[in-house]
């Protein structure tokens, strides 16, 4: 299983791995989760979904690390698929956001598929995405409960910043009950044997806070 | 840098950021003016001839027998990416069938069974090149190590 792992403490790029999830706690308190992965030359590059079309290489937090417990090489086309997703989203500048995951992918051509019922991806469903395309399920998603108290605060907390449509959109599909899969929840899964349900990732999230609040200034 | 503030300053390619650019990095860019440049005797231009749109298979063979591995699987990426985003599940059918796996990385073959994926029912030769890579990975990586080495990918 592929424990998290503190970039500090185990450096992903010294590491043999090509491609990882990473979690920080932003300067706000929340969780974010992206993608680091290696390329053919320089340090690791990051990929994130931090909104609606903004998916961004730059990544300025101290983070916990960890990659899903598959051969090596399973992980090089996740790398590739960062490369060919982020060279799709300059052409478009176009990423949509939304809730619900019930197993998005990209196309050949780095283009979002969604599938009935999804309106786009979070910080957390993008990484899922991305390793999914590469053959990795990493959660059974299937297992996620509704938490619609929880996801309308978080919506809430968007409102300084989203547009009235996007945040329309997310509490539709709040209403119409999308399950939402929270960073620290896919971290933790990446430290069960994948596919990982539920309750076995969110055993592990409350350690990784912990964790992660070590790394607080 | 606070996350909801950024403003989204995508840069051209990421790999301008790094100061030395490759012969392997050129080729990703030789579309443009830039494909006037490209060191003599090298790299293939593929797209000079549309019925050698395998040939870059040679470069990817090349890079692979360097370690040029992600490189390698760029290249991968992006030629077959510019087949289909073009719509030609012939050509990248063909690509497939030309495959020489012995002369591939582990990591490449896996990179291609998973550019290829979402387009597996345009790509009717897919299927045999899984039944292919199967074989060719039960050989050589042992039948368990196979299976776990091509689990979603098939």
């Amino acid at each position: 299983m592929g424990f998290p792992v503190f970039n500090d403490s185990v450096r992903f790029a010294d590491q043999p791995q090509a491609a990882a999830a990473v979690l920080c706690r932003t300067e706000h308190g929340n969780f974010h989760l992206g993608i680091s992965y290696k390329r053919a030359f320089g340090p690791p590059n990051f990929l994130h979904l931090g909104f609606q079309d903004y998916l961004s290489t730059e990544w300025n937090w101290r983070f916990l690390w960890a990659t899903a417990d598959v051969e090596p090489e399973r992980l090089d086309p996740v790398a590739g698929w960062c490369r060919l997703i982020w060279n799709r989203f300059l052409e478009t500048g176009q990423l949509p956001y939304g809730i619900g995951w019930d197993g998005a992918t990209f196309d050949s051509t780095g283009r979002l598929m969604l599938k009935s019922g999804e309106v786009g991806l979070t910080c957390s469903t993008f990484v899922l995405s991305v390793f999914l395309n590469a053959g990795i399920k990493v959660v059974e998603q299937s297992t996620w409960p509704v938490r619609p108290e929880d996801d309308a605060k978080f919506v809430d907390s968007l409102a300084s910043f989203a547009s009235p449509d996007i945040l329309a959109s997310l509490r539709r599909e709040i209403s119409s009950g999308a399950v939402r899969i929270w960073p620290a929840e896919v971290m933790a899964a990446f430290a069960c044997t994948i596919p990982a349900h539920f309750d076995s990732a969110r055993r592990r999230v409350e350690d990784l806070a912990a964790d992660l609040d070590l790394l607080r200034p | 840098m606070n996350l909801f503030d950024l403003k989204r300053t995508p840069k051209p390619w990421t790999f301008l950021e790094t100061p030395v650019i490759s012969e392997q990095v050129q080729y990703r860019r030789k579309t443009g003016p830039e494909a006037q440049k490209l060191p003599k005797g090298g790299l293939t231009d593929f797209r000079s001839n549309a019925s050698e749109a395998t040939r870059w298979l040679e470069d990817v063979y090349s890079m692979c027998a360097r370690g040029e591995k992600e490189a390698a699987i760029d290249v991968v990426f992006d030629q077959i990416e510019r087949l289909l985003s073009g719509g030609e599940f012939e050509k990248c059918d063909s690509v497939l069938r030309a495959v020489d796996l012995q002369r591939l990385s582990v990591s490449l073959i896996l990179s291609l069974l998973s550019v290829t994926l979402s387009a597996s029912k345009m790509l009717p030769y897919r299927r045999v090149l899984t039944a292919r890579t199967e074989a060719f990975f039960g050989r050589n990586e042992g039948a368990e190590r196979a299976a776990r080495l091509l689990n979603g990918l098939i």
